[in-house]
């Protein structure tokens, strides 16, 4: 059960005989107040930074957990320049690697998933090297990376493409020496809406029925048995529906303002103190 | 992470909600998530058409997030919203609901803050289920009465009056002053004798 | 020599009973006399005359046609709805001639007028809701005791105050005998049967010069069931208004030796309580009472 740190508990006024509804919660938000907050802060924040997201799990969420996860990310942040990108996006890592004789090792690919909160966030790098589809995941905080770059800002259709290990290897290969194309500030990231046309089935899931926008047309090419064995497939579109199930596991608009105002909040101490100017909260969508 | 782009976070739902999911009893078909959500469904289409709706507690407090979340998507988002429609279209199968909605639910919390709804407890009902051999059988259901503010019924609990003229309150007060008073006489007492 | 009291079904047939008055002209209160007051101060029933009475409630008001000096402010009412008149316990009249007054629901009407409902939840008018129930209670405590005893008695009335914690009746006849344990339960329990029957208090509005003639004193008459007595101020509705009701026991008057008061306490229906905080007024009303007087 999320609890905040005991300074931030807030005391709901009580209504009169209604089912007494008093859960904590992390900053008192009226209308009026998420007003003046908004100044500076970016709507599409779980979407640019899916790390400072609470866990999907309700019951795994700790304010104090998250708090001090937070502060050791922000503290990385302000060391090394951990860019925007998104799942579609090719962004190169060059990790530290002790066996290589320029003791780096660079990996170039095309950021096919982000998973997990806090300082476990991971992302997978998928990229076709000889004719091999190798994907490497990354965590994001981790101290031996020593630079990651966004080649190339954009988004797909789907927040997952893990179809593309079934895919043609053309949407998987991506040039190692490839020069980052730089987005303009203040235009919208934008949308990569290619279908990716799937090798032959059998495929490693089922991907006819899944709902990816991305795939193109995978009904015709699934075979016969796979047809009708769907019949006794569970399909569970209804999930979309449940909005409390989804409640559960997303974020919150005060969560998110909270969160934000913390981060400026570190920048401006860590800017007056004169280390770094590196900007931590900051969207390429919006202008400067 | 859902196939689904979203636009900014909604607010949180100022209502208790549970970490589990009730298992509703779901009359008749097998019990599964769908029919969960269909029984909920069903729930949700009657508070919109009736705006007061006595029911099982537990479906009450389990339905009353889902009333709330629906009436902030509208808030929050308005009629025009991709994901807003699609919701309402489910949620509410019976279309002149969602014009209800837009029109007449969600501009009375345009300036509020969830919750949206209340919940009041009923005294439990004992209600026949069926004989069996002559001899009756009764269950006891814990009722729930979950509303939408603002609808146009009297309120189920006045307004609370500070009435302290009535009779009951002149005399209570006095009752109970005058009783504290002796009490306090005794105490006294028995300490003095002591 | 203690003075038996009657069984709970014992009816005591509707005689004259001699009152000891401080007034010089004696009156005999009874249904009879009632209903000849009521001929004299509100005319002939066989003349029926119509009058248009505007029911004011808090949304709108209602225009109503009724007969003159028969129709109560209850029948008025009753225009509105059942549930609207039986919650009434008075009525503020604003006549369209004269200033305005307020009078018990059961009470006729006289002229073209504008009435208000007061009820028990008005705010504005507690203090004389509470006055009229506190009368009403003594008038109702009077008429059970004059049909339980079966000697002949009369009784006084004092303007309570319901911060006094009861109310009481001085009972005039009993010769200085007051009420056993076992009395007062036999009363109380005839008591409540009385009430649950629901009687209404019926009123008449007496003017000065009826009333010096009748050897009245009094602003208005009131009938009980069978029994009359005279009061001034507005009256409840009806006995079925009073929810808890107990009489404490009975003492005799520092006074004169021979008057018994009896006390009591009452709340109305629509005020519930739990057993518990009943059981506290009571005994609250208990202490007060002996202490009182």
């Amino acid at each position: 059960m999320f609890r905040p740190a005991a300074r931030e508990v807030v005391k709901l006024p009580t209504r009169y005989f209604s089912c007494k509804s008093e859960p904590t919660r992390a900053v008192t938000a009226t209308k009026k107040a998420s007003r003046e907050e908004i100044a500076g802060l970016i709507p599409a924040f779980p979407e640019i930074y899916p790390d400072f997201l609470q866990s999907p799990v309700w019951n795994r969420r700790n304010a104090l957990k998250e708090e001090l996860e937070r502060q050791d990310m922000l503290e990385r942040r302000m060391n090394i320049d951990i860019p925007e990108f998104y799942v579609g996006s090719i962004v190169a890592v060059t990790s530290s690697d002790k066996n290589l004789g320029s003791k780096e090792h660079r990996f170039v690919g095309i950021c096919i998933r982000r998973e997990k909160e806090g300082l476990l966030h991971q992302f997978t790098l998928r990229n076709t090297i000889e004719n091999i589809g190798v994907e490497v995941l990354y965590d994001l905080y981790n101290p031996t990376i020593k630079k990651i770059e966004t080649l190339k800002l954009e988004k797909r259709l789907d927040s997952d493409l893990s179809y593309l290990v079934d895919a043609l290897p053309e949407y998987s290969t991506f040039d190692f020496h490839m020069e980052p194309q730089a987005h303009p500030a203040g235009t919208p990231i934008p949308v990569n809406e290619c279908k990716v046309k799937l090798k032959n089935p059998p495929w490693t899931r089922r991907w006819e029925i899944s709902s990816y926008r991305g795939i193109d047309d995978t009904w015709t090419q699934a075979t016969p048995w796979y047809k009708r064995k769907l019949h006794k497939t569970l399909v569970n579109d209804y999930e979309k529906y449940d909005l409390i199930a989804n409640y559960r596991t997303s974020s919150t608009k005060e969560q998110e303002v909270f969160v934000q105002t913390q981060m400026q909040k570190f920048e401006k101490e860590r800017h007056a103190a004169g280390l770094t100017r590196r900007r931590i909260l900051k969207s390429a969508a919006s202008y400067k | 992470m859902s196939a689904h782009r979203v636009a900014a976070s909604l607010p949180r739902i100022g209502v208790t909600i549970g970490h589990t999911p009730q298992k509703l009893k779901t009359g008749g078909i097998e019990p599964s998530r769908r029919a969960r959500l269909e029984v909920l469904r069903r729930i949700v289409t009657r508070t919109v058409r009736e705006e007061r709706v006595e029911l099982k507690w537990n479906r009450a407090v389990e339905a009353r997030p889902y009333v709330e979340r629906l009436i902030q998507l509208g808030v929050e988002r308005g009629p025009l919203d991709e994901y807003t429609a699609e919701m309402m279209e489910w949620w509410l199968p019976e279309k002149d609901l969602i014009t209800k909605m837009h029109e007449v639910i969600v501009p009375r919390f345009q300036n509020r803050d969830s919750p949206f709804t209340s919940l009041f407890r009923l005294p439990p009902q004992r209600l026949q289920q069926f004989i069996q051999n002559k001899r009756e059988v009764w269950k006891r259901y814990d009722i729930g009465v979950l509303e939408i503010d603002g609808n146009p019924f009297p309120a189920i609990q006045a307004a609370h009056q500070e009435q302290s003229d009535s009779i009951l309150d002149v005399l209570l007060a006095d009752a109970l002053r005058n009783h504290q008073i002796t009490l306090q006489e005794k105490l006294e007492a028995s300490t003095e004798s002591k | 020599m203690k003075v038996p009291v009657r069984s709970i079904l014992a009816l005591r047939k509707a005689s004259t009973a001699v009152a000891a008055v401080e007034k010089v002209t004696p009156v005999t209160l009874s249904s009879e006399f009632f209903d000849h007051i009521r001929h004299e101060v509100y005319g002939d029933s066989k003349k029926v005359d119509k009058v248009v009475v505007t029911v004011k409630t808090e949304e709108s008001s209602k225009p109503v046609l009724v007969n003159r000096n028969v129709s109560t402010a209850f029948h008025c009412l009753n225009h509105i709805n059942k549930q609207f008149a039986d919650d009434a316990v008075l009525v503020e009249v604003i006549p369209s001639v004269g200033g305005s007054y307020f009078s018990s629901v059961n009470q006729p009407l006289q002229d073209q007028a504008e009435i208000r409902k007061i009820g028990f939840d008005t705010l504005e008018n507690l203090n004389l809701v509470n006055e009229a129930y506190w009368r009403s209670c003594s008038l109702v405590t009077a008429a059970f005791l004059r049909e339980a005893l079966d000697v002949d008695v009369d009784f006084k009335f004092s303007d309570g105050n319901i911060k006094d914690g009861f109310f009481s009746v001085v009972v005039k006849g009993l010769d200085g005998n007051i009420f056993t344990p076992d009395e007062l339960g036999t009363i109380n329990r005839f008591g409540k049967s009385y009430i649950r029957e629901e009687k209404q208090l019926e009123v008449i509005s007496i003017p000065s010069t009826i009333a010096e003639e009748s050897g009245i004193n009094g602003d208005n008459l009131i009938r009980i069931g069978r029994q009359v007595f005279s009061t001034n101020g507005p009256v409840i509705r009806s006995t079925r208004q009073i929810g808890r009701f107990l009489i404490l026991r009975s003492k005799i008057a520092a006074k004169s030796e021979k008057d018994v008061i009896v006390g009591g306490v009452s709340i109305p229906t629509k005020q519930p309580t739990s057993s518990y905080s009943w059981s506290l007024i009571a005994k609250n009303a208990n202490q007060k009472f002996s202490r009182n007087l």
